[in-house]
């Protein structure tokens, strides 16, 4: 019975000596013929329609992350007039590098227009926000920031999705396709942190300050030493501590690398250990939270305060040490996770080990908390 | 503007047209089944003509299925935020939802045990519940 339906089937499939079997044959070879000759280009189409669908997505976060924007500055703000043309003016915001065919001095230069960018978004925030308090004002800036980022994304993605139409190279398509997962990833992390900013509420960042903040909340010895850091001076195991933080609750991450700076010559350069702690991002099968220790300095970004820091220690021959809590990429700026505020406890552990095993009594030491501080106070 | 526009109205002409050649192809392997079951009242079954027209079917209703829109989740969906405050002096633990305004390390009402004060522990994402 089994061999007989087949025989049947492979009757039907394969040419007979009748019309059908003709016509069978025919559609093969236009079948075959097609795909030879459009194959890759049947390929793009296929491509090109799921890119389709991821930028759809970009752009109703984009509308989205707009909407939430301009609700937020009407409601902390009360600003005087319609503030939708001048977000939609922020939102255009283009940043020029410097230029780095002749490097020295580069960083003094990159400083230079980042603190230009940062007063003209304060400027912006305080035009569209005249009635928001200081940390309102701060994390508006946040805000923006995340739509800012999240129209540019779209804005790239349509580029390099319509020009791909356009030429049909697949090369193109290809190296669309294959970074998009992580952009869309990317995405949704500033997706999620827009409505933490709006609330202020502490993210995956801010756990550098958090540990930092632990350790120095008790403190009656602050003071704000640089651009936005506070330190507080606290005895660690017989040892003198000075823990800084960007200054919190708004959305801020100062300039670590001026303060440590400035400990360090304060103390003509007799300090035991320097000690950086902040989020790194974890490799796919880590647990998030996870506290590992290692050497050099901790700070991200574009590398301004990094390079102080760097700099100024290896002046003064002072240790760095690195204390790095993992998190993923998306909880880096999303609402600050428990398993995340428990790395923080773990971290303050190691802090205090690798202070009394590295250093003695009546030392000085400097523990940085770096990240963005925003919705922890201190 | 007017490219994002004309992109997204593309994108609804081309899955009209999907629909109807899925929805076409659809009708005719219905139709062909059906005169599978007929030549078999009359006492001849065709098992590859059978074979073929219930793959289409299972093909296209497949397909159809998979084009259904599914709900996009953006991420901006409000997310339940937990904030611990806790006693500075009798360790006092207590945790409510996230009021704007509360920060950590944030000085709030004095502890009902022993009156001393009280600071914000902790602000983080409630752990989903799985349901
Ligand atoms: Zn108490």
């Amino acid at each position: 019975m089994a061999s007989n339906m087949l025989l049947s089937v492979f009757q039907t499939l394969v040419p007979q000596d009748n019309i059908i079997g003709w016509i069978f044959q025919l559609i093969w070879i236009i079948v075959f013929v097609i795909f030879m000759f459009y194959g890759q280009r049947i390929q793009i189409t296929i491509m090109l329609r799921e890119i389709e669908g991821h930028l759809y997505k970009l752009k109703l976060m984009r509308d989205k992350g707009r909407e939430i924007a301009i609700s937020t500055i009407k409601e902390l703000g009360h600003p005087s007039e319609d503030p939708t043309a001048r977000v939609d003016r922020f939102l255009e915001h283009v940043d020029i590098g410097p230029v780095s065919l002749d490097p020295v001095g580069i960083i003094k230069r990159l400083e230079h227009l980042i603190d230009v960018r940062e007063l003209r978004f304060k400027d912006e925030v305080r035009m569209l926000a005249p009635k928001a308090d200081e940390v309102q004002m701060m994390n508006l800036t946040n805000v923006l920031e995340a739509a800012l980022a999240l129209n540019q994304i779209y804005k790239i993605i349509r580029h390099f999705y319509l020009q791909s139409k356009k030429t049909l190279s697949i090369y193109i398509v290809m190296q669309l396709q294959m970074i998009l997962p992580m952009v869309m990833k990317e995405c949704e992390a500033f997706a999620s942190a827009l409505r933490a900013f709006t609330l202020g509420q502490p993210i995956g960042d801010g756990v550098g300050p958090l540990v930092a903040a632990k350790l120095m909340w008790r403190s009656d010895k602050k003071r704000e030493i640089a651009k936005d850091i506070v330190v507080g001076e606290v005895m660690i195991d017989g040892r003198k501590a000075y823990v800084l933080k960007a200054k919190g609750p708004g959305g801020n991450v100062g300039k670590p690398g001026e303060a440590i700076r400035q400990i360090l010559e304060e103390n003509e350069g007799k300090v035991a250990m320097i000690i950086l702690v902040d989020a790194a991002q974890k490799l796919e099968g880590e647990k998030s939270g996870e506290v590992a220790e290692g050497v050099g300095v901790a700070i991200g970004g574009v590398g301004v305060e990094k390079f102080k820091v760097e700099e100024i220690s290896a002046k003064f021959k002072v240790p760095l040490n690195a204390i790095l809590i993992k998190e993923d990429i998306g909880d880096v700026v999303s609402i600050m996770k428990k398993e995340i505020i428990n790395g923080a406890e773990d971290a303050i552990k190691r802090i205090k080990r690798l202070i009394h095993e590295k250093t003695k009594e009546g030392d000085t030491v400097i523990i940085a908390g770096i990240g963005n501080t925003m919705g922890i106070g201190q | 503007m007017d490219n994002i526009k004309s992109t997204s109205t593309q994108t609804k002409k081309i899955s009209t047209i999907f629909i109807v050649i899925i929805s076409v192809m659809l009708i005719l392997s219905i139709a062909a089944l059906f005169q599978v079951f007929e030549s078999y009242r009359r006492g001849r079954l065709d098992t590859a003509n059978l074979i073929l027209s219930v793959s289409a079917v299972t093909i296209s209703i497949y397909m159809l299925l998979q084009l259904r829109v599914k709900p996009l989740k953006l991420g901006f969906e409000p997310q339940k935020v937990l904030t611990t405050i806790e006693c500075v002096s009798c360790g006092y633990k207590m945790t409510r939802e996230f009021k704007a305004g509360d920060f950590m390390f944030k000085k709030v009402e004095s502890c009902p045990q022993c009156n001393e004060r009280m600071i914000i522990s902790s602000i983080y994402k409630a752990p989903q519940q799985k349901s």
